[in-house]
């Protein structure tokens, strides 16, 4: 039952899902790939808590308040293991970037968001570290070596996300070429 | 096991005659076959199940691309619950290859936490999903309390103790890590005191002896590995540095909630044990006292750590005094495998505890010379001293026997 349940929930997402498309950055090269899955590192797995416009909510670390047109609002600070919400735009783009991020607010309706879960705070330039659970990508014995000696161009990775915020990888291209396992 | 010289005075006192002495020699020898026969095939089963586990492993985690998605979650479901099907059948229903059939119930269990590992790989999961292993531990708890498994109780240890690595201290980032390694010990401390307790509880149902029996020596074995590592100070001080600069204390949530809560389940269920005793053990103040005791004090340290040696030094006498508890309770119990578990430990500190005072007093050959000899002398006496036990241990139940036959 438990297992039944497990590839339900997945298909369900496979299925009823938004497709976006996500850019990726490079990883340490010493241990991109371990075994035979691939270490994804996305653009918005790294978020700059100083970088938003004005008018959306905010997260900081270590500072109290922000200024909203007229109104000061509290700002919700974040730790080590929170689980946020990642609204995501792509600003009549291909790729999907960061536009807002929410940890006690709920994304409006038409907002496409991820769930990820801080793992890691970096005072000195104020930036939170996430991850999605959309970190590796398994391939077959052989492949890996394949995408590795790829990369050099723009990596993008399909992913599939539903109104909960879950996703599951679709496929991952490199270049014009695309691996879909 | 009766002997044949006790069979052989049986028949001089004439409590039995020379016919009767024969049918039991033939007995026992043909007890003594069947139960070599018993092992072998449990043995050969077991390894051909595990072998055949791996190998359904090995195929299908080749990730063979052309088989489609839908036909891998069949094949993988069909193996788990078939196995499960064919070992249950001929254990329980049939009951004519009991030993096949709880081996393949144990490879059930192995294939079901495969199943769940390669359908999250054809969904690119997380590598290192430790709710995968929890899943994987509590979805094979009922075989174990069902069909009182003793090999799934052992597995599932395994798969508690790989739970609580990954759920703490997996992190993609290695300074995390390094910062998180030195409450490693402490977090396997009140695991291993908590699966203790629980283990103890087991005895409160009589069916459940052997799983008890698993569960505290996973728990008591756990401990002192991690009592050990303590008594070092790279696990038992923090730097003055990471003291000044709050690193320390800079634990995720999960850390600290998950740790605070193995705290109180052991404290807790230690100290039921204590009063309720459900092990009938002789000393229960003793061993519940002691377990609750450090469950708190692994607390205090996690919570006020010092860059003062007080936690290493306590952590050293601590684990003197568990050995010393172990020793006494070996020889009050005359179980040979608890005086053969704190021989080892008290070797183990003595070694370490050695190189860590005499490293920079003596020249090294002085003292390499000096810690040979030492070693070879403490290893003869240790050994006579321990034959000398095992001898007498061996004697008492041969007087026991005695006692019973002539009333």
């Amino acid at each position: 039952m438990v297992i039944l349940g497990f590839v339900a929930m997945k298909e369900y997402t496979l299925r009823n899902g938004i497709e976006i498309t996500l850019k990726t950055v490079p990883v340490d090269p010493r241990d991109l790939f371990r075994g035979d899955y691939v270490v994804l590192h996305y653009e918005i797995s790294t978020i700059d808590l100083n970088s938003y416009p004005i008018d959306q909510e905010y997260l900081y670390h270590d500072m109290d308040y922000v200024v909203t047109g007229n109104r000061v609002n509290k700002i919700t600070s974040v730790k080590e293991g929170d689980e946020i919400k990642v609204v995501l735009d792509s600003v009549g783009q291909n790729v999907y970037h960061v536009s807002k991020v929410y940890k006690k607010l709920s994304p409006k309706k038409n907002e496409i968001y991820l769930k990820g879960k801080v793992t890691k705070l970096n005072d000195y330039n104020n930036t939170i570290e996430v991850n999605y659970g959309i970190e590796s990508y398994f391939v077959p014995e052989g492949k890996g070596r394949e995408i590795e000696r790829a990369r050099g161009g723009d990596t993008l990775v399909k992913v599939v996300v539903d109104q909960s915020g879950r996703s599951v990888i679709k496929s991952v291209s490199v270049g014009d070429k695309t691996y879909n396992y | 096991m009766i002997e044949k010289t006790q069979i052989q005075r049986w028949v001089e006192k004439g409590i039995i005659n020379q016919e009767q002495a024969e049918r039991i020699q033939t007995d026992i020898i043909q007890f003594k076959k069947e139960r070599s026969s018993n092992r072998f095939i449990t043995a050969i089963s077991t390894i051909g199940a595990i072998l055949l586990g791996v190998g359904v492993i090995l195929f299908m985690a080749s990730n063979w691309e052309k088989i489609p998605d839908f036909v891998k979650v069949i094949m993988l479901l069909g193996s788990t619950l078939g196995s499960y099907g064919i070992g249950y059948f001929l254990k329980y229903k049939q009951e004519s290859f009991p030993k096949v059939g709880a081996s393949l119930i144990f490879l059930s269990t192995l294939l079901f936490g495969a199943t769940l590992f390669l359908i999250a790989q054809m969904y690119h999961s997380s590598a290192n999903a430790h709710w995968l292993v929890l899943i994987w531990l509590v979805c094979i708890l009922p075989v174990v309390y069902l069909f009182e498994f003793v090999p799934v109780a052992g597995l599932t240890v395994l798969l508690f103790f790989i739970w609580i690595w990954l759920y703490f201290f997996s992190r993609n980032d290695d300074f995390i890590f390094a910062r998180y390694i030195s409450s490693l010990p402490v977090t396997y401390l009140v695991s291993g005191l908590a699966l203790f307790a629980i283990g103890g509880l087991h005895y409160l149902s009589q069916n459940y002896t052997r799983i008890a029996r698993i569960y505290r020596i996973a728990g008591l074995k756990a401990g002192l590995v991690s009592l050990f590592l303590l008594s070092f100070e790279t696990f038992s001080k923090t730097s003055k540095y990471s003291l000044e600069n709050g690193l320390d204390a800079n634990f995720s949530r999960t850390l600290l909630v998950g740790f605070v809560i193995f705290s109180l389940i052991a404290v807790v269920l230690s100290l039921v044990n204590t009063f309720f005793n459900p092990a009938k053990s002789d000393n229960p103040y003793i061993e519940g006292g002691v377990s609750a005791g450090l469950s708190l004090l692994a607390l205090i340290v996690f919570f006020f750590p010092t860059s003062t040696v007080l936690y290493t030094v306590l952590f050293n006498l601590i684990l003197l005094g568990v050995i010393i508890v172990l020793l006494y309770e070996g020889y009050h119990r005359e179980d040979m495998r608890l005086v053969n578990l704190g021989i080892f430990w008290l070797e183990a500190l003595i070694v370490v505890r050695y190189f860590d005072f005499f490293w920079d007093l003596l020249p090294r050959s002085l003292f390499f010379m000096v810690g040979g000899i030492v070693l070879i002398f403490a290893s003869v006496m240790l050994e006579k001293k321990r034959r000398k036990l095992k001898k007498r241990f061996d004697a008492n139940i041969t007087v026991e026997n005695n006692l019973i036959f002539n009333g």
